[in-house]
């Protein structure tokens, strides 16, 4: 297209300053001096590595389980409810990690529910109490907050990528086991590791629950290191071994793409279930459900209404505020970039931008403790003072900008791509600009996906806790930082009013979400 | 002895009845065509034979053996039917030989698998992943996958879909070669009338859901017993008549009675009697063999074949002897 230089080196210079906190991060890694790098790699790395390892082992099997079982029972099978689960077991995304992993530990400590239960039936709180803060507990935990992104990307390989394969399949004389494992296994394989990956990346990412659990990965090292000990330099270090977890990660799940496959849809039915298998289906399906939503959800609401008045005050709306504020802001900014990026990509056909805005869109699979202490050191070094607020605020959207710029950036250009370049040249041949083009012929176009990608991202930030934590000034709370502050005091009851709060705020994208996919 | 039979097929998604009471009969070593326009119910036809789609009234039977009826239900394994898809549906995580042997239930026929790939000229691509093949390789192979498996019927969903003009004419004298050589019986779901002509034996014509007329191309051409069929074969004026008779009947002596009638292109010819019916030229064009001229009598537009352009004004003459009448 004419006339785009200025385009090209606003695009160059948007996606350079957004990957500025990771050049700080090398330098701050080279020239910093770690004052307890010693102690904490003879005492303690061996520790955090294998930990790590072990979390991340244990949360993907279980959400393997929870996510591939019921999306191909629902992708493949009519039973009882099944139209209901189909939508009500992505449920869970709602809730954060770390609030789940709270939730469950009262929901099981000796004046919860359970206890309850168990005093009203046997006149003891110890028979049906299970103890979980442990290792498997925390796996379980989290393994309910994070099992929508397995079961999602499964759902869509088993409704959409593999069913023609499998009548092709069928058509050779191949019996049903057969066609499982040599054809929809290895083909929604790619999909399920997807959804597996950012199961991962959020575990990695996970500081609340872990440190809530007393399980000392990575990332609560980190923060160990920074704030216990007060050496960023080792903060940093560790940062960079979490940076190669990541990485390791995201090369298995390059390799794991086959070419030339496409959207394949099929009208087969479903096949309907019935006597014993319809039952357990159902069954299955309301346990996953119960536990990891309504349960949680159940406790979060009476909890939070019985707390209300205690904590509810002209400060806990700031506090509202500021979080809807900042959700908001940080959202409109990174639909904003991801819609003159989508742009540059289609009109200037750079490959030094294209691989630059590949760099950007790797921020989801930075842990975001990384990403905060890049800000941090940018911030030290450009003498930004992080400690004012409105410094502080645009520190933080800043942040979340770098992290989840990839939610929104896929969405859009991916509808952006969707739509014919003969439609830009239509317009052009009319007399249109650049800027008339956009204006007139996309925006008008791309409604829904910008709607989508503005809930996927407010939701996304409102439930992040570590970039919070580390770039929040002094006295700001947002409401995961809240939940958490009074997790951590103890006060478990308190802790469920801002997320009875963060619950109410996120209906609204959901809704919003939902809408948008049925229009 | 019929080899494939549908006897009074029905079928609907919900309240949309899309087969409705069809029948017909294929013979053996037959390559058989459905044509039709979109949403006719070609493709879903193909699907209740091979199986994946349970017809809710009617008899499926294939060399008298019942594939589907009220009493059973054959699954698609158990059939023995191969199925070339739309878009081939390679299994893209296979290569060439592994999609080709993966119907075989004994992996001792390496022979025969090369002597079909050599067959169909594809004996060098067996390492490749189908996205390393071009539109046609990739067809040669969905068929040799189809084949391997010696299947008592070969349904092939509109497969030359996907491959361009030029690819397409080699590609079916090919494959008609290779299935009138390996003696397969063979029902094509196609919607080009250039395929249909060069490839069948016997053509089902499918108008709404229902099997309007069968025969071969000839048959259909010379004499089309349903406007659907005059109107796909292309060389007749398809005029409606309706109560008072139609337009037509003001320049014409027309039969009563009837909903439509087929007037082929030799029905007309250019005459220079003042008398005859005045015509008024709309456009013409060279189909390579013969002018054809789109013409007006009063507000009816219609064509014929003229081996010289006439004057913007003409008359011309009607022979209402080759009229076809249709009442469907």
């Amino acid at each position: 297209m004419k006339s785009n230089k200025g385009l090209f080196y606003s695009s160059l210079f948007i996606s350079l300053f957004l990957l500025l906190p990771f050049y700080f991060l090398f330098f701050k890694g080279i020239e910093g001096h770690a004052n307890e790098w010693e102690h904490i790699s003879k005492n303690l790395l061996s520790q955090y590595v294998l930990n790590t390892f072990y979390i991340l082992l244990s949360v993907g099997a279980l959400c393997l389980i929870w996510g591939v079982f019921p999306a191909y029972l629902l992708s493949r099978f009519r039973f009882f409810g099944s139209n209901f689960f189909k939508w009500a077991l992505v449920g869970p995304l709602a809730i954060p990690t770390f609030i789940m992993a709270i939730v469950y530990s009262g929901l099981t400590d000796i004046s919860g529910p359970l206890a309850s239960l168990s005093r009203f039936l046997f006149d003891s709180p110890h028979l049906l109490r299970i103890d979980i803060l442990n290792f498997w507990g925390l796996s379980l935990t989290l393994s309910f907050a994070l099992y929508p992104y397995v079961y999602l990307s499964s759902l869509i390989a088993f409704t959409n990528r593999t069913r023609s394969f499998e009548e092709a399949a069928k058509s050779l004389g191949a019996k049903n086991n057969s066609i499982f494992f040599r054809i929809t296994l290895p083909l929604a394989l790619p999909f399920v590791l997807s959804g597996l990956l950012l199961v991962l990346m959020e575990t990695l990412n996970n500081y609340g629950a872990m440190k809530y659990y007393g399980y000392n990965t990575l990332t609560v090292g980190l923060f160990k290191a920074w704030f216990d000990l007060n050496d960023l330099t080792s903060a940093v270090y560790i940062g960079g071994i979490l940076f190669v977890f990541a990485l390791i990660m995201l090369l298995i799940r390059q390799g794991t793409h086959f070419k030339g496959e496409k959207e394949n849809s099929s009208s087969t039915n479903r096949q309907k279930l019935s006597g014993i298998k319809n039952a357990l289906a159902t069954l299955f399906c309301t346990l996953l459900f119960g536990f990891a939503f309504i349960a949680p959800c159940l406790f979060i609401i009476t909890k939070g209404i019985k707390k209300f008045g205690q904590v509810v005050d002209g400060e806990f709306f700031l506090t509202v505020v500021n979080t809807i504020v900042i959700c908001s802001c940080s959202a409109i900014l990174i639909v904003f970039i991801s819609l003159y990026f989508s742009s540059s990509k289609r009109w200037l056909k750079s490959t030094l931008l294209r691989n630059l805005f590949e760099m950007n869109n790797t921020g989801y699979a930075i842990p975001g403790a990384i990403i905060a202490i890049g800000i941090v050191a940018f911030a030290q070094l450009a003498t930004i003072h992080s400690g004012l607020l409105f410094w502080s605020f645009i520190l933080m959207c800043f942040g979340f900008v770098i992290r989840f710029l990839s939610s929104g950036f896929q969405t859009i250009d991916n509808a952006l791509k969707n739509k014919s370049i003969a439609q830009d040249e239509s317009a052009m041949s009319l007399g249109a600009r650049s800027w008339g083009v956009f204006k007139n012929i996309h925006l008008p176009q791309l409604k829904l996906p910008i709607i989508i990608a503005f809930s996927i991202v407010f939701i996304e930030i409102i439930k992040e806790l570590p970039l919070t934590l580390i770039l929040k000034p002094f006295n700001f709370e947002s409401l995961s930082t809240l939940t958490f502050q009074y997790a951590k005091d103890e006060m478990l009851e308190m802790a469920c009013v801002p997320a009875m709060f963060i619950l109410i705020i996120t209906i609204v994208p959901n809704f919003l979400i939902q809408k948008a996919l049925n229009d | 002895m019929s080899y494939l039979e549908l006897r009074n097929i029905a079928f609907a998604y919900g309240q949309n009845k899309v087969i409705k009471h069809v029948n017909f009969t294929i013979e053996k070593y037959s390559i058989n065509a459905i044509i039709g326009s979109s949403g006719c119910g070609k493709s879903t036809l193909l699907r209740l034979i091979s199986g994946f789609e349970r017809a809710q009234e009617g008899e499926i039977v294939l060399d008298q053996n019942a594939l589907s009826s009220q009493q059973v239900f054959l699954p698609v394994q158990k059939r023995n039917i191969g199925i070339v898809f739309q878009d081939f549906h390679l299994f893209p995580h296979l290569n060439v030989w592994k999609n080709i042997t993966f119907g075989l239930k004994t992996k001792n026929k390496q022979a025969k698998v090369n002597d079909l790939m050599h067959l169909l000229k594809i004996e060098d691509f067996k390492k490749r992943m189908p996205h390393e093949l071009s539109g046609g390789q990739r067809q040669r192979v969905a068929l040799a996958r189809s084949i391997v498996t010696e299947p008592a019927l070969l349904l092939l969903d509109e497969p030359f879909s996907s491959l361009d003009n030029e690819l397409r004419k080699s590609i079916r004298h090919e494959i008609k070669d290779v299935l009138s050589q390996l003696k397969i019986t063979t029902l094509f779901v196609l919607h080009d009338l250039d395929d249909v002509m060069a490839l069948s034996d016997q053509v089902l014509v499918m108008d709404g859901g229902k099997m309007v007329q069968k025969g071969s191309v000839n048959e259909l051409f010379s004499s089309p017993s349903h406007p659907k069929v005059a109107s796909l074969f292309g060389a007749y004026n398809l005029v409606s008549l309706g109560k008072e008779d139609g337009p037509l009947s003001q320049f014409i002596q027309v039969e009563k009675g009837h909903n439509s009638v087929g007037i082929p292109m030799d029905a007309f010819s250019i005459s220079k009697q003042k008398e005859d019916i005045p015509a008024f030229l709309v456009d013409n064009y060279f189909n390579g063999k013969t002018n054809v001229l789109r013409f007006k009598i009063g507000d009816l537009n219609l064509r014929m074949e003229a081996d010289e352009v006439p004057p913007p004004e003409f008359r011309l003459n009607i022979n209402a002897n080759k009229f076809i009448y249709f009442d469907g």
